[in-house]
């Protein structure tokens, strides 16, 4: 009985990982969409635009309570390894954007781009679960 | 901290994914508490000691300082 209600919780949890991972996927590409729509002038209205971005924040926030669900349905030691890499994503990601912002001041590198930010945050957070995945393997 | 997991596991001959699958957690958080590469938390380690039928203090044993 206890073996039937530990696979059902794990199946939960991959359905979970699944979702998130479509939807995270389908937030990006439809992210995109509209970017590249704007700069190659696809759409023929302002108001066609303001509700694809709008639908486009609004599915963002939709990610982000999928990603505390799926973190609820973890096991403790995956939810402390997500952990870790948010706590060095986040600390690496401050880090960057303050020595960024005053080499900018100093006119060494060009003006910063929000990309780069993410950039760094996405590539501090995967290694940082990567290193957790081989740590606790 | 140190554990008898692994002992107590060979005696019941399970293996680390049966153990997973009764305690309800991944194969990797049993592996690791094993290693002492992670030391579990409270309700994980009261839920070991009610699936083995010991005191958790006869499982977990403090390292001396």
């Amino acid at each position: 009985m206890s073996e039937l209600t530990a696979s059902t919780s794990q199946q939960k949890q991959m359905k979970k990982s699944v979702t998130f991972v479509a939807s995270t996927f389908i937030w990006i590409a439809l992210m995109t969409f509209i970017d590249k729509g704007i700069l190659y002038g696809w759409f023929t209205s302002d108001l066609q635009i303001n509700l694809l971005i709008a639908f486009d924040t609004m599915l963002g926030i939709v990610v982000i309570f999928m990603f505390i669900k799926l973190l609820k349905a973890m096991d403790e030691l995956q939810r402390k390894i997500q952990f870790d890499a948010l706590a060095f994503s986040m600390g690496a990601t401050i880090v960057s954007s303050i020595t960024y912002s005053l080499l900018t001041t100093a006119q060494i590198v060009k003006d910063s781009e929000t990309s780069d930010i993410i950039l760094i945050m996405t590539v501090c957070y995967m290694a940082s679960v990567i290193y957790g995945q081989v740590k606790y393997r | 901290m140190k554990n008898r997991l692994k002992v107590l596991r060979a005696e019941r001959d399970w293996t680390q994914a049966d153990l997973a699958n009764k305690l309800d957690v991944s194969r990797q958080t049993i592996n690791s508490i094993e290693k002492d590469k992670y030391d579990p938390s409270l309700p994980l380690a009261f839920k070991i000691a009610r699936l083995f039928e010991q005191p958790i203090e006869s499982i977990f044993i403090e390292k001396e300082a």
